[in-house]
């Protein structure tokens, strides 16, 4: 089902009222039988990828803490870990490997063989509920948590309709207790639930949705119709674009399960106002790269991992390992992986590249610059890491790594910069976007301190926005375009 | 918070529901025209002359097909076509004047505009267009502002879905992207209420989505006015950002290298197939409001009408520049598209009078063109 539609809103209408209404046990399996209904609006055969998935780590973590002999529950994590990633492998990556295996036959002579052709439909969702269930699975084997008794509770936990399909990625420390327990109404939750919703719903279908068609038309043009400036143009209009349609994902599913008294960790925190890489990863789809950093960058470090989706990777970043080769090859072998995780294209290994050259270059340079003072780092590394962050996006939306390469390209020739190859309009939009969020940041961090102190002006202030948003959000509801996580 | 959200909110909706009342407005003519000029469709025989799109094209086909028309000729177009400044009831535009002119030569003309139509567009009508008529003569004006847009509109990338068009255009290089365009599905202006559910196609979702919608419309003015309220919100967006930064009809339009290419490219595509398929072509610089400053960079815009006039010569198409056959007092005002003023000048379109000069200037051009001798190939 998708968050930006009015079957959504009334969906969620319902199984809020029937939470608070039923008694314990019976809300659990009224959250599951919701989280199915959900999943299935979309295509209910997909269930059975995703109740084959929670069975096996249900089993497998009951064993896991079952066994007492290491070698035997490490075997049952492998099973684990081969049966999840074996689908995600099959629906995800299978057509990947065989068209780059194929094209490597090829290049050594091989030139009767063809690509296959695969019609697979990639479950919605996959990669998140796979993750989800891995790290339950790993947390039990580490013993981090116990092993659950209850299919239905845990059934909830893989399912759970608000983030079931692109997040947050949660632990089950942070889902199952929550879960278990007896919420009371608390009316505090409710409306900043509601306002979390109204919020998500106003990124995605007044500002994601309409930039979308810029940023189409702009990546489905010749790129030698293109100028330096317009690439920049692009790089930045897309990374509004994918940060207000994630960001939204991630508001209205805090929002929603913030309805039924639980709490979701953040998933961002104004990411493009990072004055470093670091801080970029500390602000940026927080659940996915704590859940890299737990569960890859850390174990292939051999450092101590944590249990908590948050703080994202700025750990990674921080983390002085005394091998650097083995440190550099860690942070590399992670980002690839990162990007791999996106899609089945090496535009998002290209993609994760980036960032680990990003990251690997801070850690170079961030003992020299910390001699400035403060306001200078802070601006200085903004006005920096901004543009790069934006950049990055490039190969992530770059139908090819060639397109990503040759837009990269137009930066090094004078001549590129000497024009625009677009309409005027898509520069302002990219500009306006840019003072806006810029503004946001500043009202939300500064001015709100302010305010406080001044209650009418406060109220009369968040009367306005909310009418404002509320009435934008009225007219522009419709599900003209799925998120963009969804395809991930 | 609960008072500021539901104070809001009913703030809002209230002023919603007393600012709008249900309308059929064409919000891009709106934007872009204002509401001093009038679109004139003509018909013959209850069948329509001049349309705008695949929309209406079958009907202009069939209308051609009841007259038994043995060879026709096809006029491309932007809005300059089919507007008309300050009209008067009983008048109409170029349209109607010449299909009778041209009638009586036995060449029947279907004429198909809309507004800021681009080579690219004219491009692939064209390749769909000459498959389905008698096809003679093609008229083509060529606009300096429309060398600025790229890409397909929705009543233009119907034509491009059909495999004979397809194939057609698939022998050009211009012609193949823009074919890539319409199988990615890449929109170039805001998705129209049908698509309203593109997000979910082919789901339980999707017909769920719509039934709750319909009940809606069906209940609640407000949730019926939505499109429009959608396209009012742009307007006032385009308005203002003229406002802000000072756009006028005079502000001038640069060049946008890439796009005038590619919109040259199809220009050459056009006549390139007219050659092979003995389709003769007329080319003509479209009427430009003469006397105040042009909206062009002038070293651009000759620069233009060099190329366009090296290019019709090049594949032996007729060629004229009718920049200047309107005269000054023929060109009109149109509703301001920037906010608090009243009047502007328009520059793309004229009063009835100037229709009857250009509609008496192609009827020259095209019999000279088919009295002419044939094509020569392109060195």
């Amino acid at each position: 089902m998708i968050f930006n539609s009015v079957t959504y809103l009334l969906f969620l209408a319902l199984v809020v009222c029937l939470f608070w209404v039923l008694p314990q046990r019976a809300r659990l399996w009224m959250i599951l039988f919701a989280s199915a209904t959900f999943y299935g609006f979309w295509r209910p055969e997909f269930l059975v990828v995703m109740l084959a998935s929670a069975v096996t780590d249900f089993s497998v973590a009951r064993r896991i803490e079952a066994g007492t002999d290491d070698r035997v529950r490490w075997h049952w994590l492998l099973v684990s870990l081969f049966i999840n990633l074996g689908l995600l492998f099959y629906f995800k990556y299978l057509f990947f490997f065989l068209d780059n295996s194929v094209a490597t036959l090829q290049f050594f002579g091989y030139h009767d063989i063809q690509s296959p052709t695969l019609n697979i439909i990639l479950p919605l969702g996959i990669s998140f509920y796979t993750f989800q269930t891995i790290s339950y699975t790993v947390d039990v084997y580490r013993k981090f948590i116990r092993a659950e008794n209850d299919f239905v509770l845990y059934g909830c936990f893989v399912t759970f309709f608000p983030q079931l399909v692109a997040g947050p990625i949660l632990r089950g420390s942070e889902l199952l207790g929550q879960l278990l327990a007896k919420p009371k109404f608390q009316f505090e939750n409710f409306i900043s639930g509601v306002h979390r919703i109204l919020y998500g719903l106003f990124l995605k279908v007044v500002l994601a949705d309409n930039i979308a068609p810029l940023v189409d038309v702009g990546f489905n043009q010749p790129i030698a119709n293109l100028s330096a400036i317009d690439v920049l143009t692009l790089a930045f209009l897309f990374g509004f674009q994918i940060y207000f349609d994630f960001a939204a994902y991630s508001h209205i599913a805090i929002g929603s399960a913030r309805l039924i008294g639980i709490s979701f960790p953040e998933n961002f925190n104004f990411p493009y106002m990072a004055s470093s890489p670091r801080e970029f990863w500390r602000r940026w789809h927080i659940s996915l790269s704590s859940w890299i950093r737990d569960y890859l960058y850390l174990p292939l470090l051999g450092a101590k991992v944590r249990d908590k989706s948050i703080d994202g990777l700025a750990v990674a970043v921080q983390e002085h390992s005394k091998n650097r080769r083995k440190r550099l090859m860690a942070l590399f072998l992670t980002w690839a992986i990162m990007g791999f995780w996106h899609g089945a294209n090496w535009t998002f290994v290209m993609w994760g590249l980036f960032h680990a050259a990003c990251i690997a270059i801070y850690r170079l340079i961030e003992a020299p610059v910390s001699i400035f003072p403060r306001a200078i780092r802070v601006i200085g590394g903004w006005s920096v890491t901004l543009p790069l962050m934006m950049l990055a996006w490039i190969p992530f939306r770059a139908q090819s790594v060639e397109m990503a390469t040759e837009m990269y390209g137009k930066f090094f020739s004078v001549q590129e910069w000497l024009y625009l190859g677009m309409r005027e309009n898509t520069y302002l939009v990219a500009a306006f976007v840019f003072v806006w969020m810029t503004l946001t940041f500043g009202v939300y961090e500064y001015a709100g301190r302010w305010l406080r102190g001044y209650r009418w002006l406060g109220f009369l202030g968040e009367t306005i926005v909310l009418g404002m948003t509320t009435a934008l959000v009225f007219v522009f509801l419709r599900p003209i375009n799925q998120f963009i996580y969804f395809q991930f | 918070m609960l008072a500021a959200l539901l104070i809001g909110s009913a703030v809002a909706l209230i002023i919603l529901n007393s600012s709008f009342v249900p309308d059929e407005t064409n919000f891009e003519a709106s934007a872009t025209l204002g509401t001093a000029t009038t679109p004139v469709f003509g018909t013959a025989n209850g069948f329509p002359i001049h349309c705008s799109g695949s929309g209406d094209a079958e009907n202009c086909l069939a209308g051609q097909k009841s007259r038994r028309a043995t060879q026709a000729a096809l006029w491309l177009g932007n809005s300059q076509v089919h507007e008309v400044n300050q009209w008067q009831p009983g008048e109409t535009n170029a349209a109607p004047l010449l299909f009778h002119s041209l009638g009586r030569h036995k060449l029947d003309l279907l004429t198909f505009s809309f507004g800021n139509a681009s080579l690219q567009e004219h491009y692939v009508m064209f390749e769909n267009l000459r498959q389905r008529m008698p096809l003679k003569v093609l008229i083509l004006p060529v606009v300096f502002d429309d060398t600025r847009e790229e890409g397909l509109r929705p009543d233009v990338t119907d034509f491009a879905k059909d495999p004979a068009t397809v194939k057609a255009l698939s022998e050009t290089l211009i012609g193949k992207r823009l074919v890539a365009s319409v199988q990615s599905g890449v929109q170039t202006e805001p998705l129209s209420t049908a698509n309203d559910t593109s997000g979910m196609t082919g789901t339980l979702q999707e017909r769920v989505e719509k039934s709750l919608n319909g009940w809606l419309e069906e209940h609640s003015r407000l949730w019926q006015l939505r499109p429009e309220i959608r396209g009012w919100l742009f307007i006032w967006l385009y308005r203002a950002r003229n406002f802000v930064f000072g756009i006028t009809p005079s502000t001038t339009r640069k060049v946008i290298p890439g796009r005038y290419r590619d919109n040259l490219a199809a220009l050459q595509a056009i006549l390139d197939r007219s050659r092979k398929e003995n389709i003769l072509v007329a080319i003509y610089i479209a009427p430009l409001r003469a006397g105040v400053k042009i909206p062009y960079d002038p070293a651009e815009y000759a620069k233009f009408k060099v190329d366009i006039e090296a290019l019709a010569r090049r594949y032996g198409a007729s060629f004229k520049n009718f920049e200047k056959i309107v005269p000054d007092h023929l060109w009109g005002t149109k509703a301001s598209t920037t906010l608090g003023e009243e009047q502007e000048l328009d520059f793309m379109h004229f009063r009835y009078s100037g229709h009857r000069i250009i509609a008496h200037a192609l009827h020259e051009l095209v019999i000279q063109t088919l009295t002419r001798r044939p094509a020569v190939s392109p060195q």
